[in-house]
């Protein structure tokens, strides 16, 4: 008996004839349509950037929230549905606050990505739900910078230099030649900026980005403030500038 | 059975508080019983629950330590989801809504949580069933209180300064230790400003206490 293929689109438990669930991939196309995050690790440490470009003057800026703190060691950017992620980023501190409660120390970058997956998988297997439309850029220090990035499946990915939304190709083919093990961080703000300029086609403002860092030497995750990523900016938009002028 | 709880949680201790000008000012003393034994001559009974807030513990040590470990990430989920950080009067509610919860099968804690936060410094005291209260200048708990009381009462000025509270505290403690077998063994001191939480060295106490020693 065949079924046409939209027949497999309705419930989330069911598998397509040729081995695929639509609705994941549906959610991954959800994501591909969300504003751009970028994620990269040196050694010194992991930085992420997010769009956070307004749509209108009455909205207030500071209601758009792209990187979020998960706990002081581990930060989280997130592109897809907002509600959604919402809800992954509020688990995600909890997951972070239980470790500390169960075993009184600060949890691994590795196993607070694996327990965010674990549950988003759940939503892949079980009837009635469907899929988060989220990805997360997972940043943080445990012994050493690490960087994740999960998808709608629940599946997981560890990086040295990604992007989730709309300019994911773009700034993927970016940093796969600029990418450098030993560059520094604030040059790899820079470069992040840069990639953020191509996949928006256009120049950066300074509120119009969001940045979240973790130093090696501090270990703690933190959201630059407008004036502290000014710097940055211009020297991109330089970068940036003469590239899209030709 | 209340009366035995009492007993359970009056025991084996003695802490204070002070409210002052600038700060608060927290000290215990260290030593730990079991009846007549001594169990432990280096017993911690201040715990740092927040950037600038501790919490001494008398009673149960099994509790007092899930109790802190919990408050202490309870305050930093405050503090993630909110992006600001809770007052000490907040910490005192959540704590008192969580021991009231528990109030059939209670934890045999007394506790205080004090430090600094926007509206100022504030103690506040919280009983096993989630009675909490706010001390506006000083106190003690524990088997060794009514001696340190005695001995705030007599000195404690609302003017004094951390460091004048400081040196308040350790007298306190340090009589109680005289005359309360269950308390002993050295002084913990914790003082909390604007400057920060800064927890006494023990040079530091013992150059307080060649002033307080006869």
């Amino acid at each position: 008996m065949h079924l046409p293929q939209m027949g497999y689109d309705r419930a989330i438990t069911v598998f397509s004839p040729d081995g695929r669930l639509f609705q994941v991939e549906y959610a991954r196309e959800a994501v591909k349509r969300g504003a751009t995050a970028i994620g990269v690790k040196t050694k010194e440490g992991v930085l992420l950037v997010a769009d956070r470009r307004v749509t209108s003057k009455l909205l207030e800026p500071d209601t758009i929230e792209k990187i979020f703190i998960i706990d002081d060691h581990i930060g989280a950017a997130t592109s897809g549905l907002v509600a959604d992620a919402r809800i992954l980023i509020d688990r995600a501190r909890l997951e972070a606050q239980i470790n500390r409660l169960t075993y009184d120390e600060p949890i691994s970058v590795k196993d607070l990505a694996k327990r965010i997956c674990d549950f988003k998988q759940q939503f892949t297997q079980f009837g009635g739900v469907r899929p988060f439309g989220v990805s997360l850029l997972i940043a943080g220090i445990d012994e050493k910078p690490r960087l994740y990035e999960t998808d709608p499946s629940g599946a997981l990915l560890e990086y040295k230099a990604t992007a989730i939304g709309a300019g994911r190709n773009v700034v993927m083919e970016y940093f796969e030649k600029e990418y450098d093990d030993n560059m520094s961080l604030d040059d790899a703000i820079v470069k992040a900026m840069i990639a953020m300029g191509k996949a928006i086609e256009s120049e950066l403002t300074y509120d119009g980005i969001e940045v979240g860092v973790i130093r090696v030497e501090d270990k703690m995750f933190r959201i630059l403030s407008v004036e502290e990523v000014k710097d940055y900016v211009d020297k991109a938009n330089e970068v940036i500038r003469r590239e899209l002028g030709n | 059975m209340f009366g035995e709880i009492q007993d359970k949680v009056y025991k084996g201790t003695t802490t204070v508080g002070l409210v002052c000008r600038d700060g608060v000012v927290m000290a215990t003393e260290k030593r730990a019983t079991m009846g007549n034994f001594i169990a432990s001559r280096r017993a911690k009974k201040i715990y740092r629950i927040a950037d600038r807030v501790a919490m001494t513990t008398a009673g149960a040590v099994g509790d007092a330590q899930f109790l802190a470990r919990l408050i202490a990430v309870e305050i930093k989920l405050y503090e993630v989801r909110k992006e600001e950080k809770p007052t000490i009067k907040a910490i005192a509610t959540l704590l008192s809504n969580i021991l009231n919860s528990t109030r059939w099968f209670p934890y045999f804690v007394q506790l205080l949580v004090g430090g600094i936060d926007k509206r100022g410094p504030s103690i506040y005291s919280i009983d096993l069933l989630g009675g909490a209260i706010e001390e506006i200048d000083i106190v003690a708990t524990g088997s060794g209180s009514p001696t340190a009381y005695g001995v705030l009462e007599d000195r404690y000025s609302p003017e004094m300064t951390v460091d004048e509270g400081v040196e308040l505290a350790v007298r306190a403690i340090h009589s109680a230790m005289r005359r309360d077998s269950a308390s002993g063994d050295g002084i913990d001191v914790v003082k909390i400003t604007e400057e920060g939480y800064f927890e006494l060295g023990r040079e530091d106490v013992e150059s307080v206490l060649s002033k307080v020693r006869r």
